[in-house]
């Protein structure tokens, strides 16, 4: 009833469609501003800066139906390439003065799993979740991180769907980016 | 009451189950004519999650005060249940994260096909799990099959709010895909293929289990799930799996109600009357008077 009457508010009017098209995700992650990532770089010394090499050996997406994304309401939500989605939030590293992306030479190797991607539809809510396990190696316990985006689902639109994934794909990469920083100091 | 919100999350998911009508049961003459069955089994989510109830606070206000009201108190509402989700999502994720590497869509995969498998006349092709949940998902997943039934098993597991039970929720409907079966269930013209006034065959099937000695603090009772890597939390879901494969099972091969005996053991499980229909060390299976049948397992800690 509430959501029929939101809808109301929202289309002025205008019917909801029983059986609505899926949301289809980018499968380019848009940080939240300009400036993210990049709180240390000033301070960080010349010499340090690039001094934590890595590189991204594999990414691989281990869910049973790499496509599928959840829902939202009552859209199923899509996203064709997950792996591609997920290298570009990788690719946001590069923001981090501290990090480098190493073609060859000593570097720490990371091999990326997607374990869940997913979008939940709970009453009036939307929540999204994402987890990935990284293994850098032998010499370094793997490492397990999730990024989380919970909020009012207004009208299950693409626009919104699109932007709690990238709101919780900056969390995720947040944490992945400190660890990795870390683990670089522990060498 | 618990066990209809369950039902209410399942029918809010994509099937429209017919309140009118909770059950039907399938006849001697539909089974002979079913040849083969495929299985698919649309799973609703990737994890667990604390199932919020949607919010009141403004109802009686809104209702009140018009159709300005009524929108203003949807408004307040949709407000406070995404305050109320957010911080729920946060006290799971303990949970979640002692979960990870727990597979419950191949748990219950497996179930289904063990529980299914030996019904003969329901030549059972192939089962799977399915993440295409909204109705044109499902029509998309079942587009093609070859099979002359389908059964569609819809199914869901939560933590309720206060987290100190979990449920494992499926309805099943069993769809015509051969002349012969449409024949005896005409499908409608319009709306998904999977919806009650399709079936041949459909119930509702619950699992409840809960903590003993629960704390009326969530993080608390979430915390005792998440415990040893979720220990207590697996052993619910894969239980919860296999009950509802088995309930969904032998019901499907009930022809009738076979009415109350006299000296049925009654049993009243959240505020529903229902019949005892089996006993075992874990639990009961209750049947209630709608039809739906729910396993109410033992507390556990």
């Amino acid at each position: 009833m509430r959501r029929a009457v939101l809808l109301l508010l929202l289309a002025l009017g205008g019917c909801a469609d029983p059986n609505p098209p899926a949301v289809e995700l980018s499968a380019r992650f848009t940080p939240p501003s300009a400036d993210w990532l990049t709180a240390h770089n000033a301070l960080t010394p010349a010499a340090m800066k690039g001094a934590c090499a890595i590189r991204l050996v594999e990414v691989r997406d281990a869910r049973a139906d790499m496509r599928s994304m959840g829902t939202i309401g009552a859209r199923m939500i899509d996203e064709p390439d997950s792996v591609a989605w997920m290298r570009s939030g990788f690719d946001t590293l590069k923001r981090d003065a501290r990090i480098s992306f190493a073609d060859g030479g000593k570097a720490m190797d990371l091999k990326v799993e997607i374990l869940k991607a997913y979008m939940l539809s709970i009453t009036e809510a939307k929540t999204t979740n994402i987890v990935v396990r990284i293994d850098y190696g032998g010499a370094q316990p793997e490492g397990v991180y999730r990024g989380t985006d919970t909020g009012l689902n207004w009208a299950s639109g693409s626009g919104e769907t699109q932007s709690s994934f990238d709101r919780a794909m900056a969390q995720l990469m947040a944490s992945i980016d400190e660890d990795i920083v870390a683990r670089c100091a522990r060498m | 009451m618990r066990f209809l919100s369950y039902a209410a999350i399942l029918a809010a998911g994509f099937l429209s189950a017919c309140a009118s009508t909770p059950h039907d049961y399938l006849s001697a003459d539909t089974r002979t004519k079913i040849v083969s069955t495929e299985v698919v089994v649309p799973i609703h989510q990737n994890e667990i999650y604390v199932y919020v109830p949607p919010s009141q606070v403004s109802a009686s206000a809104g209702a009140q005060a018009g159709l300005v009201g009524a929108l203003v108190g949807a408004i307040i509402d949709a407000s406070v249940d995404s305050i109320r989700t957010g911080k729920a999502e946060t006290a799971v994720k303990p949970l979640r994260d002692a979960m990870v590497d727990y597979n419950f869509d191949s748990t219950m995969q497996g179930d289904m096909k063990n529980a299914l498998a030996p019904v003969s006349w329901m030549g059972v092709d192939d089962v799977r799990v399915s993440k295409q949940i909204t109705s044109r998902g499902v029509d998309g997943e079942i587009f093609g099959s070859k099979d002359g039934a389908i059964l569609v098993a819809d199914t869901n597991y939560s933590l309720s709010n206060d987290g100190d039970v979990l449920t494992v929720a499926t309805w099943a409907a069993l769809i015509p895909n051969n002349d012969a079966l449409r024949a005896i269930k005409p499908q409608k013209k319009k709306g998904s293929r999977v919806d009650a006034a399709n079936a041949l065959y459909h119930n509702s099937f619950a699992y409840e289990v809960k903590l003993q000695n629960a704390s009326p603090d969530r993080d608390k009772n979430i915390a005792i799930w998440s415990a040893d890597h979720g220990a207590l939390t697996r052993a619910a879901l894969t239980a919860g799996a296999r009950e509802v494969a088995v309930m969904l099972a032998a019901d499907i091969q009930r022809l009738g109600d076979e009415g109350k005996a006299a000296n049925a053991e009654t049993a009243t499980v959240d505020g529903q009357d229902g019949i005892v229909i089996a006993t075992e060390s874990t639990g009961k299976t209750v049947r209630f008077k709608d039809g739906s049948v729910k396993f109410a397992a033992n507390a556990i800690q």
